[in-house]
């Protein structure tokens, strides 16, 4: 099995609880045994188990707070701010703002709110101007970027959820390093990262199409290293990379699904016709 | 480890190749009439055999142990169930499942495989010949679903 069993949890803001081996275990996932506590987001009542955040109680209200280094499959890190909401007199993290206590009443709308959002807006579209999900965002709440911090926009808003994707997925090849404007996200001592496998979960991960990636002749190009795609034995489709075939293990084999189906229920007829009577003749015609 | 209270029981001899169940399946999510992404197959033999393939809901499901997300859970009925919010696209279920019942889409950005539907599987509503039902797990299934995974594992161990 990649990577450590408790790989979710590390650099998560709450613990990943005891998961079962074998059984997946994610960050945030509220504990169902918890008991509920009861309160409100916008004036509407809700119920969550304890410990659930605030974003998570507003979308059970059907009441949306916008979100972008957010993954329900990956540990919160609240490092983008745009899902800030107003508790208790004070802006809190949506996406990571345990609700402990009946009596919560948070305020997904409120003139702080929107005015702090408008706020980290301005700042986040410094970073990526031309994402069209920044952008949209920024046309919906009337923001235009602060000049004072548009210095050499790269599309990365160091949100760190392609950070948080290798690492649950195992390989650990990429981190943010450094601080202020010489952030970035990077492989060891800013070379291509060594241990990537080239599956992708940066990629998709990443709210503002950062992480470019191509695909040509067999080959996968990510970071700024080349990935043989290696060929199903059967039908010459391509579907995963050598490394990260390597890197499974085990039962991973560049056999496509449909193939592997396929081989499947060959012999499985196989087994069946061995046994079912006129069986040999059977057996030839599959 | 919960073994499913109701299972899909497929019988091949009755299969009449009328890919109904891939239609109904693929039809589920992207409203389309388009069998590719069906978490159902049906596979075809040179001699006319037909055999529908659909997750087994292992018990030790391969694809369960390498997702380190929560993206496939299994849920109370025992079923491996995927939840496309919390995937982040690896793969890794795809690549280990023996069987090719976890395939990545494209479209949705995330796994898709068989999870019976939540508890009314589509294909086997839409199955006219009793080829694939969806049946409880009481003993006589179970014993046939047993002999059925002894083939199965036979087979593996040739591939
Ligand atoms: S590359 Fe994308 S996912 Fe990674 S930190 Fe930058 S914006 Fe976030
Ligand atoms: S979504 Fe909550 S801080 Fe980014």
């Amino acid at each position: 099995m990649p990577g450590e069993p408790d790989s979710c949890a590390a650099g998560g803001g709450v613990p990943a609880g005891a998961a079962l081996p074998g059984e997946a275990g994610a960050g945030s996932r509220p504990r169902l045994a918890e008991p509920l506590v009861e309160g409100t987001v916008d004036g509407v009542r809700v119920a969550v188990p304890r410990g659930a955040t605030i974003l998570e109680a507003a979308r059970l209200c059907a009441i949306e707070i916008p979100t972008l280094c957010h993954h329900e499959g990956l540990p919160p890190e609240g490092s983008c701010r745009l899902c800030l909401s107003e508790t208790r007199g004070s802006l809190a993290v949506s996406c990571m703002y345990p609700l402990r206590e009946s009596g919560f009443a948070a305020l997904t709308r409120s003139p702080a709110v929107l005015e702090a959002r408008r706020y980290v807006l301005s700042l986040l579209v410094c970073r990526a101007p031309r994402a069209p999900r920044i952008r949209k965002l920024a046309d919906e709440y009337g923001v235009s970027p602060d000049p004072r911090f548009m210095r050499d926009p790269d599309g990365c808003i160091r949100c760190g959820r392609c950070v948080r994707a290798c690492r649950a997925s195992g390989p650990e090849a990429i981190a943010l390093c450094g601080r202020g404007f010489a952030r970035l996200v990077t492989g060891p001592f800013g070379r291509p990262p060594e241990a990537c496998v080239g599956c992708l979960a940066c990629a998709l991960a990443c709210p503002t199409g950062k992480i470019a990636f191509s695909e040509r002749d067999g080959v996968r190009r990510i970071w700024e290293r080349e990935f043989e795609l290696a060929p199903c034995p059967e039908c010459g489709k391509r579907a995963f990379t050598r490394e990260q075939l390597a890197f499974l293990g085990g039962g991973a084999s560049a056999l496509c699904h449909s193939c592997r189906r396929r081989l499947m229920a060959r012999e499985l007829g196989k087994a069946a016709a061995l046994e079912a009577p006129g069986g040999p003749a059977l057996l030839r015609a599959l | 480890m919960p073994t499913p209270l109701k299972t899909i029981a497929v019988s091949p001899s009755r299969c009449i190749g009328c890919l109904n169940c891939e239609l109904a399946c693929a039809s589920r999510d992207w409203g389309t009439l388009y069998p590719a992404p069906s978490r159902i197959g049906l596979v075809f033999f040179r001699d006319g055999a037909k055999i529908p393939l659909t997750c087994f809901q292992c018990d030790n499901a391969p694809c369960l142990s390498v997702c380190r997300t929560g993206a496939l859970s299994r849920d109370a009925r025992g079923v491996v169930a995927s939840d496309p919010a919390r995937c982040i696209g690896c793969r890794a279920c795809s690549a280990v499942c023996p069987f090719g019942n976890v395939a990545y889409s494209q479209a949705a950005r995330a796994a898709v495989k068989c999870d019976q539907c939540g508890g009314a599987p589509r294909c086997a509503a839409a199955c006219p010949s009793g080829a694939i039902r969806y049946v409880e797990d009481q003993d006589d299934v179970r014993a046939k679903r047993e002999a059925f995974a002894r083939s199965l594992k036979s087979a593996a161990e040739a591939i």
